[in-house]
């Protein structure tokens, strides 16, 4: 073998190994998920293999009529819709509370920043069901919130806190906040105090000052955080099935229903490739924004 | 609003004063004393430079007076008003920081305008005082650069531009020609000297160089420790010392132990090395019997060799192009030092422990106090 051959020989082996992971785990399964949303449903479950059919693909959009013929439907549209609205809200909720936390943490003493970190991760020691049970127990009605604002005078009934939109926003901004808290306190951890003194130093308010300075220096962390919250929130199963009614279903639970009781695999197997074509268009605009600031002059 | 026009009637001379300023870092067992009793004025209009060695609190008074850190004890007033309750963006000072400190998410010409877009001028004001002040640090032609793109020198020039684009009456510089290299250093020491007399502006400047002091200042403080040692015109501080720690740090220069043994009416002699005896002007009052700390800089020092010339042994002679250095010692071990110019071009002969012959005039000894106590 040339020495330029072995060295091709040898990478192959290198790499085999990580190539022969991502074909068996990422590959295939995508392959097998893509063959099923065309083929035609069974009803008992399961697909008919063999049996080409765009019915999955064209239920996003329409539903089949009695006598077979197609009608718009928005039934679905709605669903999707909701689930990007659900996460925007939970990014933003996300984003006015992980800010000032962030913050609040990057400008304390060294010594107490590793356990506000600590503290920040805290709530992933424990079951994502049992923290999303806890949040039933607080927002039901005679639940915890609704006790505190009866008996505080502010109403007299029970507000309807739970099997709502703002359940569901509620609990994902909760879930995901870590995601955004750390990356912020990192990039506020790194900035530089001297800039904020420049800043004041050329007459720059409080208020100047985190505008002009601080939040335009934190903007890798919160592009960062937003994704990082945006993206488990598009695709969230068990907190809008428990906290969310029967009229905030988002994508992932439809999801769930066609693999479970609806039994429509083919459709199940379409809706996971949307939402993962929704993510990697939500990170292709992020590195397509992080290229255009790096690149520029 | 800032204070930036002075207002009629509080037209007071003096731009600074520090009343028995302190300050000090912690508390309990760990309380550190970074300035004691600090008191000065700095008159408007003159290049005011605080000098000495690192960790010596130069840094700490800047701060204060930007209002970054709160006195401790004491008071400032800046044209004659009292600034202790003014935020650091309510003050007219402006700062160049030591490590230059340039917004890096803006351009060149953002961070010279973001002083001016604070104070809420007109858009055209700020466009033509920003081309201004590039202009005054000629950095014209980088004007659309972000600031990482800039050499150190140049971010030097930026950062001077930004503080002096809103035009404070009192520009604050810590040591801002540190992170350049010497010849760098030595042009930008002539322009900020340029600049300071053209834009009237007061500097107070903070280096631990004292040759970039001495060529640059109107007036020097010496500090160390917290405390200002001296307070002076370059000269002043380099012809009479007030102690040993401002002879020392300013320069080389030769310490005597001596013995006044003869007061006349203006001059005065001392014996120094056993019985050797030397006649000079003192800057101090002196008494018979006195013992004192006498101290001649190098280039005072004379080779001599008539009868009247003191006597000591040559230790070495180091060539150093435009001076030759003769390192001697005294009869009781002081080691002492002489700096001659090469002005004929002969470099002499000579051997370890060959004598040598010396002498200094009566204006070039001071006698220095052995303390550090404060003389300003
Ligand atoms: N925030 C602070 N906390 C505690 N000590 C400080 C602080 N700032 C400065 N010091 C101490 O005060 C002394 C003077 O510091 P500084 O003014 O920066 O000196 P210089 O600028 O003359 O080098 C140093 O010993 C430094 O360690
Ligand atoms: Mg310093």
């Amino acid at each position: 073998m040339t020495p330029a051959r072995r060295r091709t020989f040898f990478n192959f082996w290198l790499i085999g190994p990580a190539a022969l992971a991502i074909i068996i785990f990422m590959v295939i399964p995508l392959a097998m998920m893509a063959w099923i949303s065309i083929q035609s449903r069974s009803y008992g479950g399961g697909v008919h293999w063999g049996e080409l059919s765009a019915e999955a693909w064209l239920r996003f959009l329409f539903e089949r009529n009695l006598d077979d013929s197609l009608s718009w439907s928005v039934t679905y549209t709605v669903i999707i819709i909701r689930s990007i609205w659900l996460s925007l809200i939970t990014t933003v909720l996300s984003l006015l509370v992980g800010f000032p936390t962030a913050f609040f943490m990057a400008t304390r003493d060294r010594k107490w920043r590793t356990l506000l970190v600590f503290m920040v991760t805290l709530p992933f020691w424990t079951n994502l069901l049992v923290r999303n049970y806890a949040w039933i127990l607080i927002l039901r009605d005679y639940g915890t919130a609704n006790g505190l604002l009866m008996w505080l005078g502010i109403t007299d009934q029970p507000l309807p806190l739970l099997h709502n939109q703002f359940a569901v926003a509620v609990g994902l901004t909760y879930s995901f906040l870590p995601f955004m808290v750390l990356p912020i306190y990192s990039s506020l951890e790194k900035l530089d105090l001297r800039l904020v003194e420049a800043g004041f130093d050329l007459y720059a308010s409080r208020w100047q000052v985190l505008r002009n300075i601080i939040i335009p220096l934190a903007i890798p962390g919160i592009i960062a955080g937003s994704i990082l919250v945006f993206i488990p929130a598009l695709g969230s199963y068990v907190t809008p099935e428990l906290l969310g009614g029967g009229k905030t279903l988002m994508i992932g639970n439809l999801i769930g229903h066609q693999f479970g009781a609806a039994r429509n695999w083919p459709f199940g197997a379409a809706l996971g490739l949307f939402l993962l074509a929704l993510v990697l268009l939500a990170m292709t605009v992020y590195a397509l924004r992080g290229r255009e600031r790096g690149g520029k002059p | 609003m800032p204070l930036r026009k002075p207002e009629a009637g509080s037209s007071s001379a003096n731009a600074i004063e520090l009343r028995g300023v302190g300050k000090t870092f912690g508390s309990g067992a760990a309380a550190f004393v970074a300035l004691r009793d600090v008191s000065t004025t700095i008159e408007q209009n003159v290049f005011f430079t605080l000098l000495g060695p690192s960790g010596c609190g130069k840094t700490t008074l800047l701060r204060l007076i930007a209002g970054f850190e709160a006195a401790t004890t004491g008071e400032i007033l800046l044209h004659g008003k009292e600034i202790a309750d003014l935020p650091p963006y309510r003050r007219p000072v402006n700062t160049v920081f030591q490590s230059y400190a340039l917004f890096p998410h803006m351009t060149v010409a953002q961070n010279v305008a973001f002083g001016l877009q604070m104070l809420k001028q007109p858009k055209d004001e700020i466009a033509r005082t920003v081309d201004e002040m590039l202009k005054l640090v000629q950095m014209e032609a980088l004007k659309n650069r972000r600031t990482s793109e800039l050499s150190g020198g140049q971010q030097q020039r930026v950062a001077l531009a930004r503080a002096l684009a809103p035009k404070p009456r009192v520009l604050l510089l810590d040591e801002p020609l540190s992170a350049l290299d010497l010849k760098l250093r030595k042009e930008m020491q002539v322009e900020l000297k340029r600049l300071q007399t053209e834009t009237g502006i007061t500097f107070v400047f903070v280096t631990h160089d004292q040759e970039e002091a001495l060529t640059m200042s109107d007036k020097v403080a010496v500090m160390n420790e917290g405390q200002i040692l001296q307070i002076g015109t370059p000269r002043e501080i380099y012809n009479h010392p007030a102690n040993r720690f401002v002879a020392d740090f300013i320069g080389d220069i030769n310490f005597i132990k001596a013995e006044i043994v003869e007061v006349g009416k203006t001059r005065c002699t001392a014996r120094f090395d056993g019985n050797q005896k030397l006649s000079f002007t003192p800057d101090a009052e002196v008494s018979k019997g006195q013992k004192v700390t006498l101290a001649v800089r190098p280039e005072r020092i004379a080779v001599a060799n008539g009868k009247n010339a003191l006597s000591a042994t040559l230790d070495n002679v180091v060539y150093h192009g435009t001076d030759t250095l003769y390192h001697f010692s005294l009869g009781d071990g002081t080691r002492m030092l002489a700096r001659r110019q090469n002005s004929d071009g002969t470099i002499p002969e000579w051997q370890t422990g060959d004598p040598f012959g010396w002498a200094v005039s009566g204006n070039a000894v001071a006698i220095v106090a052995d303390g550090p106590e404060q003389t300003a």
